[in-house]
């Protein structure tokens, strides 16, 4: 592209002279020649270029409203005739010289140059629009910030109020005990229901086809038809409740965030770190004082799980892997629940019992602690001879050790 | 023409005329199928010779630059597509480049990819309206024929993008107005894949055809000094061996990243011209390509600015539109409109040519030289 220069001159034979110079210089292609009326007279405005480099050049030529006389370049640019033509017909600039000085796109006898802003255009053509008052641009663009910034706070509220009922509103073991969340399913039943040990959603959910008859009948109903629709009601809020248990839960596994091991994750959460947000949330100070309660020596890398766990938020990505929500452990309410739970187990747990004989009292059917511990005395001596022992000494022993394991872990 | 100092006899029919006979005086338009539009041309012939031609144009006189003086920048647009209404969204680029200059508007560079593979779809348009209408001016029916079934399968993609067919207004300050559909890059290569394919069968038609090589060869032959001083631009001026594109020379949009040859004959003839616009089929397919090939598929579509233009601001631009330099001079007083804004329509500055051509070539030629110059009277006229 060239570089446009621009020549403003007042005087006809200077603009001549100019010209003729210019066409010299090796200025030889007319772009454009147009008019302009400036309100204080016509300017003739002629633009050419350079094939050669592209190098263009203007040149103004202003001249008076009473003698609005130019002199013609036709001659060194023939390209221009139409052009000036055009710039009589419109404006009423003559230019002198010209071969065929006539208007080109109005009437012959037309009298007046429509591009003169004196023309009266007869009720036509008024604009539509006001006179140009800028507005305060930077106010505009102040009051646009502002606007942003309160659309980015309200979002930013919106989205902490979203996270916010997983934390405030009931918790899923609160949902599992109010029967009443079921849809069609009234206080008066619900009450009935937990008379039947139906106390919770997952009970109701967990009923089988078999139980949904004796249950009706429990609670005075003909038909098990209502009963099957609270269990399916009961089934799609327990789903409900363990997706929400599953996404609360999302920020409590630690593991996602990149080199943080397993282990180590569950010495933050021994310390108290359970959510990906408290990890990442964490000053330096507490950083620092983490990293010795973790047993490092340095905070480099808890300040690195923290920038993990931080980019983990600002991605949004709720991981897919959801781990599973861990079981609630199992609250027995008696000592009975207990009981049975160390009775379960495998006679192995025995301290006294090693190996080889608990494999040959396996074969005769004493599998747990509980049938171990609750061998009458007449049944030593036959099992101690079925498993090569010459007297049952051992095998009372053995039966101590169980029953002090039921006894001892259930008190 | 030397006049014979011999008396003429009345011709026999098995003498050809000598010398010179009464002159008639022809007047061609302004309602005449071969002017596209209303133009008159009286011409002085002797016999079968012109002797005279003078053009008489503004029958489609609108004065566009009054009217735009009265409406804002904005509303200006529309305006421009009806300047030369073969090809509306190339008149919109000119006005949308200096609106953007003046102001500091930024395009993003998928808004210029759009434009450019839209105005190179523009130039294919209106080449194939000129084929179809010269060859009708020669004589031929079936070209024109075959020019507008695939003039409206560009058009189609056109109005798919604009909304409308011929009038688009689809240019905006800082890029375009809506954004392409999904399908648009597609749509357009699968165009110019087609087009491809069938510009044999043209150009059997037509400029191999050797009844059409004998109306255009040798006929209305532009030099290349008269085609400089007259400032003719266009495929008329690099059919006289003239570099200048302003593509190539003073590249906007996107054309400082597409590859592109300028096409150049030395011939200056009417065939020649017929050419350079056969040539140029090629080259807007291969920049059709390119933009498709390049244009980034995601993106705003347009550029976010105020079209605020300060007092004594003023800018002379130009596009290399299908006929030629298309060029927008405007000068701002600061006001929310222009204050005075020149087009400088190629057709109008390449039709000036015309007597100069006419003069000393046969009647029947006259058809031939126009036709092949291509102007579009809505331009001319403004």
């Amino acid at each position: 592209m060239g570089v446009e220069q621009v020549y403003h001159l007042r005087d006809g034979k200077a603009y001549r002279a100019l010209c003729e110079y210019l066409a010299r210089e090796g200025y030889d292609f007319p772009q454009c020649l147009s008019g302009i009326d400036m309100e204080f007279g016509l300017r003739s405005v002629l633009h050419l270029r350079r094939l050669r480099d592209h190098a263009e050049v203007t040149v103004w030529l202003d001249v008076s409203y009473d003698k609005p006389r130019v002199p013609s370049v036709t001659d060194l640019w023939g390209g221009l005739e139409w052009h000036e033509r055009e710039a009589f017909d419109l404006l009423g600039i003559h230019y002198d010289g010209h071969p065929d000085h006539r208007r080109i796109l109005l009437e012959d006898h037309w009298t007046i140059h429509p591009l003169q802003k004196r023309y009266d255009t007869g009720g036509y053509l008024i604009p539509d629009w006001q006179p140009t008052v800028w507005p305060d641009w930077e106010a505009l663009d102040r009051e646009a910030e502002e606007a942003e910034r309160k659309r980015e706070e309200a979002e930013r509220a919106k989205a902490e109020a979203a996270r916010a009922p997983a934390e405030s509103s009931q918790t899923p073991a609160e949902i599992a005990g109010d029967l009443t969340q079921v849809r069609a399913l009234n206080a008066n039943y619900a009450a009935k229901l937990k008379e039947q040990g139906i106390t919770t959603l997952q009970a109701l959910a967990a009923l089988t086809d078999d139980q949904l008859e004796p249950l009706a009948t429990a609670v005075g109903l003909k038909s098990p038809a209502a009963i099957t629709k609270w269990r399916d009601g009961a089934r799609e809020l327990d789903a409900a409740a363990k997706t929400e248990t599953a996404a609360s839960a999302a920020g409590d596994d630690l593991t996602q965030i990149k080199a943080l091991n397993a282990n180590y994750a569950a010495k933050l959460r021994e310390q108290g770190i359970a959510h990906v947000k408290t990890l990442a949330d964490l000053s330096d100070e507490a950083a620092e004082e983490l990293a010795t309660k973790v047993g490092l020596k340095s905070s480099a890398a808890v300040k690195k799980w923290r920038e993990g766990a931080r980019a983990l938020l600002t991605e949004g990505a709720a991981p897919e892997v959801f781990t599973a929500p861990s079981p609630a452990p199992a609250t027995p309410d008696e000592g009975q629940g207990g009981k049975e739970n160390q009775g379960d187990k495998d006679i192995a747990e025995i301290k006294t019992l090693n190996a080889k004989f608990a494999g040959l009292l396996k074969e005769r059917g004493i599998t747990t602690v509980a049938a171990l511990a609750a061998l009458p005395d007449g049944q030593l001596d036959e099992i101690a001879n079925a498993v090569g022992l010459k007297s049952s000494a051992a095998v009372k022993k053995w039966r101590e050790g169980a029953q002090a394991l039921l006894n001892g872990e259930a008190s | 023409m030397t006049v014979p100092a011999t008396k003429i006899t009345a011709p026999t029919a098995l003498e050809p005329v000598q010398g010179r006979t009464d002159e008639m005086i022809v007047s061609l338009g302004p309602q005449h199928p071969a002017t596209h539009g209303v133009l008159q041309i009286v011409l002085g012939v002797d016999g079968e010779r012109v002797t005279k031609a003078v053009p008489h144009i503004g029958f489609l006189h609108r004065n566009h630059e009054k009217i735009e003086e009265s409406r804002t920048y904005a509303q200006v647009l529309p305006y421009l597509d009806r300047m030369d209404y073969v090809s509306g969204l190339q008149n919109e680029l000119g006005f949308c480049l200096v609106v953007e200059e003046l102001s500091g508007i930024e395009v993003p560079e998928r808004a210029k990819y759009i434009r450019t593979a839209m105005f190179e779809l523009n130039r294919i348009i209106s080449h194939l309206v000129w084929i179809g209408t010269y060859m009708l001016d020669l004589g031929a029916i079936t070209p024109f024929l075959y020019a507008f079934r695939d003039r409206e399968k560009a058009l189609d993609i056109i109005e798919r993008t604009c909304g409308a067919r011929l009038l688009p207004n689809y240019f905006t300050f800082g890029g375009v107005r809506r954004d392409v559909h999904p399908q648009f890059w597609r749509d357009i290569v699968a165009f110019v894949d087609y087009f491809e394919t069938v510009l044999p069968e043209y150009e059997a038609l037509t400029i191999d055809a050797p009844i059409f090589q004998a109306r255009t060869k040798g006929v209305g032959v532009l030099t290349t000094q008269v085609a400089v001083n007259h400032g003719i631009t266009g495929p008329c001026l690099r059919a006289s061996g003239v570099p200048f594109d302003l593509r190539k020379d003073q590249p906007y949009d996107a054309y400082p990243q597409l590859h592109l040859e300028v096409i150049t004959r030395s011939e200056g003839d009417a065939w020649a011209r017929s050419k350079v616009r056969f040539d140029e089929f090629r080259q807007s397919i291969s920049l059709i390509r390119q933009c498709a090939r390049q244009a980034p598929r995601t993106g705003p579509f347009v550029g976010r600015g105020r079209v605020k233009i300060d007092e004594g601001m003023q800018r002379y631009r130009a596009v290399e539109a299908s006929r030629g330099q298309l060029g927008i001079y405007l000068w701002s007083d600061g006001g929310s409109g222009p204050y005075r804004l020149k087009h400088r329509s190629p057709s109008f500055t390449n039709l000036q040519v015309v007597p100069d051509l006419f003069i000393g070539q046969k009647f029947s030629d006259v058809i031939s030289i126009l036709g092949s110059i291509d102007i579009v009277l809505g331009e001319v006229d403004r």
